[in-house]
């Protein structure tokens, strides 16, 4: 690879946005599905780089490097925004999936896709999907991001969000059952 | 055992383990509950599409010449 062949000391800033720019882009949107967050990430990424790039030893590629400042960035916003919309605390337990009593609700009933394969090439799917995924309290779609976009171990995130062990696995739960009605209603029933 | 406790303890064991006790009432539960069983299927599948979903990066997503200029012209300010 030709960028392996520059000495650690003669790769400059404008090499490194030349080089990888798109490969950081691309991870960045896939991860926040935001294509101007993805941007600033991106930018934000590289300037940590560069004020450090003196620290830079070489133990792992410049791309591996890139990604995992990127990846911290992307953790950080997703704290950030959780912090902005802390007192939105949907915390209550109003499902709509059970009763009193704690029996599914008719209208609520899990379903299961037949396959889910080749569900996200579906881009309409994949709209609806996202939109669901938005659609939850910024605390939880956090947290499942967290959980599953950026693999973070479940103590961290607890102490990242200032969440209990309890509290994780809770609004894990709440988040599923509300994916779960919301994609029914957008998704299920419309195909 | 109630469905929404069920519910509950298959999200938990996914995270955190079970006590023995638990574990039991779920698979007693699971066993007599097709809803819940419906359920604990449609929890795998949901993993399955945000861990698939969120790393599915598109070759298509590219950043603009003139943004990775600016970029580039922010980061030479901090580098002089």
């Amino acid at each position: 690879m030709a960028n392996s062949l520059k000495t650690l000391e003669s790769i400059t800033a404008t090499d490194l946005v030349n080089l990888y720019t798109n490969d950081l882009y691309r991870f960045a949107v896939a991860k926040t599905k935001n294509k101007e967050i993805s941007e600033d990430l991106v930018q934000d990424t590289f300037i940590v780089a560069v004020t450090k790039l003196n620290t830079f030893r070489g133990e792992s590629t410049h791309k591996t490097w890139l990604i995992s400042i990127l990846r911290n960035k992307i953790s950080d916003y997703y704290r950030k925004k959780t912090r902005e919309n802390i007192s939105d605390k949907e915390m209550d337990d109003q499902t709509l999936s059970f009763n009193a009593s704690g029996s599914w609700n008719k209208e609520n009933i899990p379903f299961v896709f037949e396959e889910t394969e080749h569900l996200l090439d579906n881009t309409q799917f994949t709209q609806v999907f996202y939109d669901c995924i938005d659609g939850l309290p910024q605390l939880w779609s956090s947290v499942i991001k967290m959980k599953y976009v950026n693999p973070t171990k479940s103590k961290e995130i607890c102490k990242e969000l200032n969440i209990t062990d309890t509290n994780l696995w809770q609004i894990v739960h709440r988040s599923k059952l509300k994916l779960k009605d919301c994609l029914g209603t957008n998704w299920i029933k419309n195909n | 055992m109630s469905c929404k406790k069920s519910t509950e303890l298959i999200e938990k064991s996914k995270i955190a383990s079970l006590s023995l006790k638990e574990k039991l009432y779920l698979r007693l539960h699971l066993a007599m509950c097709s809803p819940c069983t419906k359920y604990s299927k449609l929890s795998d599948q949901i993993d399955t599409l945000i861990k698939a979903g969120f790393n599915k990066e598109n070759e298509t997503d590219v950043i603009s010449e003139k943004r990775k200029k600016e970029i580039i012209s922010i980061l030479n300010q901090i580098e002089h």
